[in-house]
């Protein structure tokens, strides 16, 4: 009885977790470069009333047993790699990847995080920072005379200085991808930290090792699909209800069997 | 008398299995892969009574299974390369870290940090000759099984079967373990969808039903005691000539 109240509660808190998780994925939906993320549930213990196979009073053997399962349980937060749209912003230093890379974002620790989001910007000292100001790895600095910058989609860097009539090299963009992207951990502000789950990073300059290419003047939008997360939420809500039930029903049973005695 | 108070009482008892069945069905509704469970409870008829040795009331009328009903569930499509579905029979074989080999229907799967397709929590996906490496390449995946990663076949996931599927036991984590010596037949007629999970077959209406079902029958069985218990307070007032 009581056992029917608690699985019954794993299942709202499961879903619970679910509807978390939807609206954070509708907060960012305007997040440059943000992942939606997707909540995986498994089955829990079952509770073994009788095997298969043992021999029933009767003499029989049992040709099917009577296992009671415990409920659901989250398992992962999944984060999905697709890309999102790229939309035109004519900023020099916007940057999209077409592809499975990360830029690299230096934390103020001193440790590496990655990040889709390239809406990047220049320091005070003309370093490329990301918006927080952040550095970006490997370090490239625009000279104080520059009049425009341009990055090829290889991620190679130059810039037209005053007073010159051809482009100099001033750095290379590298990007990372890993083995297992889902594996990394969100840390907020757009970034991703590596993991024991997600392996080393592989660094590369784009276009190589399956990096993509960088687009500039464009930004990734966020890949949140805001009908998908509706539709999501509503089944989640319902689940949530159809749980309470179940809770309700185990309860009233309760209510009669202690009514039994007058 | 007596006997028809502990009549009633048994066949509450199912009831609440039901119960508990239906709250862990309800419970999984967004689990991919999961196949609810039914009960049967049945009556013992009075041949099979006189056969069992003797015991009281209490444990006696009913015998009851639970059975889990496999029929498929609907695709919900992820859009996830590495989220597949069988579209007919049979199941994914995995290997745990222990070795037992599993059997799971849910196919929301993953890549570990060595480069290998498994399963959240750590259980290698086994294709059709061992654990399949897939790296950190584009995957993709046939109607048939066979995966590519950029373009190069790294292995074919078969679905696999057990002769009767009433031996399979569920143990939490969506795995079904095989018993011992059961042989795994690979299933032939299926197809593979890649971008899709398998979603519970947990049908609310039919669980809501149940559960309404069972807590009306739960509440006659009561309803029976009480009026056994009536009759009885009636009895002992009269032949007791008390109050």
């Amino acid at each position: 009885m009581i056992k029917a109240m608690r699985t019954a509660a794993t299942g709202m808190v499961a879903q619970q977790m679910n509807v978390d998780n939807i609206a954070n994925n509708l907060a960012n939906v305007n997040t440059t470069g943000f992942k939606k993320s997707k909540i995986e549930f498994q089955d829990v213990l079952y509770q073994n009333y009788r095997k298969a196979g043992t021999t029933t009073a009767v003499g029989a053997e049992v040709p099917v047993g009577l296992s009671i399962g415990y409920g659901t349980k989250v398992v992962a937060s999944v984060r999905q790699f697709s890309e999102g749209d790229l939309t035109s912003t004519g900023n020099p230093l916007d940057l999209a990847i077409s592809g499975d890379g990360f830029f690299q974002i230096q934390h103020p620790d001193g440790s590496i995080a990655y990040s889709r989001d390239g809406a990047l910007k220049l320091s005070a000292e003309g370093r490329v920072v990301n918006s927080d100001g952040y550095f970006l790895i490997p370090e490239i600095s625009v000279p104080e005379d520059t009049v425009s910058i341009s990055v090829g989609t290889d991620g190679t860097v130059e810039v037209m200085q005053y007073g010159q009539d051809s482009p100099t090299e001033i750095g290379q963009l590298e990007l990372a991808r890993f083995i297992n992207p889902s594996g990394l951990s969100a840390v907020g502000r757009n970034l991703l930290v590596s993991t024991g789950a997600s392996g080393d990073p592989i660094t590369d300059i784009p276009t190589q090792s399956g990096l993509g290419q960088i687009d500039q003047g464009y930004l990734e939008m966020s890949n949140v699909k805001v009908v998908d997360e509706m539709v999501n939420m509503i089944v989640a809500q319902r689940a949530y209800e159809m749980n309470s039930k179940a809770i309700q029903t185990a309860e009233d049973m309760a209510a009669i069997a202690n009514n039994l005695k007058r | 008398m007596i006997k028809g108070i502990y009549t009633s009482a048994s066949g509450m008892i199912p009831r609440i299995k039901q119960q508990e069945i239906t709250a862990n069905n309800i419970a999984n509704v967004s689990t991919p892969g999961f196949k609810r469970d039914r009960i049967f409870a049945k009556e013992l008829s009075r041949a099979e009574v006189k056969r069992l040795p003797q015991k009281n009331d209490w444990q006696r009328p009913m015998v009851n299974h639970v059975y889990t009903d496999y029929n498929q569930g609907i695709f919900d499509k992820t859009g996830n390369p590495l989220d597949v579905a069988i579209d007919g029979d049979g199941m994914f074989k995995l290997q745990m870290q222990d070795g037992t080999t599993v059997l799971t229907r849910s196919g929301s799967f993953t890549v570990n940090r060595d480069g290998l397709l498994s399963f959240p929590g750590g259980a290698l996906v086994m294709g059709e000759s061992g654990p399949i490496q897939v790296g950190s390449g584009t995957v993709s995946v046939s109607q048939a099984g066979d995966i590519e990663v950029d373009g190069g076949r790294v292995g074919k996931l078969v679905p696999v079967t057990v002769a009767d599927l009433t031996e399979l036991n569920k143990i939490g984590g969506s795995f079904y373990i095989v018993p011992e010596d059961t042989e795994l037949i690979p299933v032939e007629k299926y197809s593979i969808q890649q971008g899709f999970l398998e979603a519970s077959n947990v049908d609310i209406v039919s669980e809501m039903i149940d559960m309404i079902v069972a807590f009306r029958e739960y509440e006659a069985g009561a309803k029976s005691i009480q009026a056994q218990d009536q009759t009885l307070e009636n009895l002992f007032r009269r032949v007791g000539g008390g109050s």
